[in-house]
């Protein structure tokens, strides 16, 4: 029964169907499945008490319309069976609606028909797509017009008017039930293949940090040697290092320097957010714990800082300090040096973010590089203009990413920068 | 220094590693006898193989952790089943600063690990373990 059931839903189908035809194959198969059940009790009803010449006619004029798709289906003829399923209502609910009394509910289809089209073919009409249901509600007005004014054409026993008014309620509720079935199913597909899309997605993120500590991490070891050897060198070679061969080991030290940095960079980078605890945090008290890591710093630069009342927030602490110490840290260090650099933080409350900015009156960045300043190990500068590695601003993307903030830059060169981030205000982890 | 210890054994994949460590050692000249292998399993023959009726027994053991085939892991592990006049007197993990942390955890866990170290060995790290571990000695 089950195994007869699913062939005749899958009716037409083949290999090479689109999803989307899929789709309309099966609703059409259903519902059609549907109707022949219910038309066959109806005619079987009306048969065995006595209105055999009902039932002929029920019969010639709703199988083709029933049975008409599944053959066509079956055939491949996909058009013709949805023009059947379309078109072939209209005549035949008309007929049978002034044909019998009201009570029998067949203007009642046409509510189906208004819907139908949406299901079938919805994505060739386009902007056409409210010619058929209009063309259905006009059916339905048209229908109950006629029964207010006029006499049905037939008068048909008590009984078999209830009867008949039976199956048609009872096929218009099938209907919907199919419908909604049918959209309970596709929306089950589709859930299972978000979560499996999304876990997909993480394993891969999962995989690439982890490539990312394992390789910065191997690629520790030979460094450590070459940094070790050069010493050995130098060390034991001491008297007779002329001058060039100690310009070229400057050089081989200062590359091995350089790459060590790096390599600590990437390594950091890829455990932002290992080990993170989320917290609601004072960020006055956070910034000024770091003021005073920054003291130095600060004075040494004649910075002027000036920090609002801000709020507490839920967030992680290391990292959050983090991404204020390298945005201030920038501030200072991207700066002319006739210039005192004064850093202004100010931030808004939004109704799902904690908006942040940190301006200063720096060098500024051009507009066309604005974005790439958050990608790892870009420089703008040359390393005798300004020291740094160009990983700052990717430390702060990431974290601003891990509290499900945006980061962003507004800026005017010689002028000053203004860096924005958002954090959310539910961080769902 | 007058009292050296005898023997001083090295477990390191990795050439250039062996020949700082061995170097540093030298230059301190704290031992008669430095032995140089290059995998647990060469140096667990080592261990367990008699010379005239006596294991070599190491006063210290320098242990690299991350090494191909068998791992320093791998090497505490049969280390561990050795008999106890086979065993070193103090192993002494060689760790890489990017895993210090969750690698010293593991190795405490081993009950056999008197000393920890950061890669690469110096001078004032080799004195401090000597230290720690051979008081007499200094």
């Amino acid at each position: 029964m089950k195994n007869l059931f699913s062939q005749i839903q899958n009716l037409g189908i083949e290999t090479s169907t689109l999803p989307e035809e899929i789709r309309i194959l099966k609703i059409i198969n259903r519902l059609s499945a549907l109707g022949v059940i219910v038309i066959s009790i109806t005619i079987l009803m009306l048969f065995l008490t006595g209105e055999q010449y009902f039932s002929g006619l029920a019969a010639l004029t709703c199988y083709p319309l029933i049975i008409g798709p599944l053959i066509t289906n079956y055939y491949q003829k996909f058009t013709l069976s949805r023009i059947i399923f379309l078109f072939y209502p209209f005549p035949t609910i008309i007929f049978f609606s002034i044909l019998f009394p009201k009570e029998a509910h067949f203007q009642y289809y046409t509510f189906i028909v208004i819907g139908l089209h949406f299901v079938f073919i919805d994505y060739i009409t386009g902007k056409w797509r409210w010619v058929y249901p209009l063309f259905g509600l006009c059916c339905s007005v048209f229908l109950e017009w006629y029964h207010y004014n006029y006499i049905h054409l037939l008068d048909i026993a008590r009984f078999h008017t209830f009867c008949i008014h039976i199956s048609n309620d009872l096929f218009i509720i099938m209907t919907s039930w199919v419908i909604y079935y049918t959209m309970l199913k596709e929306r089950d597909a589709a859930t299972l293949q978000i979560k499996q899309k999304s876990l997909e997605l993480e394993q891969k993120n999962t995989q690439l940090e982890h490539f990312a500590y394992i390789a910065s991490h191997d690629l520790n070891e030979p460094l450590r040697t070459i940094h070790s050897f050069i010493d050995i060198i130098r060390e034991e070679y001491d008297h007779s290092i002329n001058q060039e061969f100690q310009t070229y080991l400057d050089f081989i030290q200062d590359a091995a320097e350089r790459m060590r940095a790096m390599i600590d960079g990437l390594l950091s980078y890829s455990r932002i957010g290992k080990s993170s605890d989320f917290e609601i945090i004072r960020i006055n008290n956070l910034l000024t714990e770091l003021t005073d890591d920054l003291s130095h710093l600060i004075q040494i630069n004649k910075v002027t800082l000036k920090v609002p009342e801000l709020p507490s927030i839920y967030c992680s602490r290391l990292e959050l300090k983090q991404l204020f110490q390298n945005l201030i840290t920038n501030a200072v260090k991207f700066q002319n040096t006739d210039n005192f650099p004064v850093i202004i933080i100010s931030y808004e409350e939004q109704s799902k973010y904690w908006k942040f900015c940190i301006s200063d009156n720096g060098i500024g960045i051009r507009e066309e590089k604005q974005q790439d300043i958050f990608n790892i190990f870009t420089k703008l500068h040359r390393r005798t203009e300004y020291k740094g590695q160009g990983i700052g601003l990717s430390f702060c993307k990431k974290i601003v990413e891990l509290h499900q903030g945006e980061i962003w830059v507004e800026s005017i060169p010689n002028e000053g920068s203004k860096f924005y981030f958002t954090i959310s205000k539910n961080i769902v982890s | 220094m007058k009292n050296k210890l005898r023997n001083i054994l090295l477990i390191d994949d990795s050439k250039a590693d062996n020949f700082i460590n061995s170097r540093i050692i030298k230059k301190a000249d704290v031992t008669h006898n430095i032995v140089v292998t290059y995998g647990a399993r060469e140096a667990l023959d080592y261990l367990s193989t008699s010379v005239d009726g006596s294991f070599p027994n190491p006063e210290i053991i320098f242990l690299d952790i991350n090494m191909p085939d068998m791992t320093g892991w791998d090497f505490l592990e049969e280390y561990r089943k050795l008999n106890d006049n086979q065993k070193a007197g103090v192993v002494v993990c060689m760790l890489t600063t990017s895993y210090a942390d969750d690698d010293k955890e593991k190795a405490l866990s081993y009950n056999i690990l008197s000393d920890f170290s950061n890669k690469p060995l110096s001078f004032d790290k080799l004195m401090g373990i000597i230290e720690n571990n051979f008081p007499k000695l200094v």
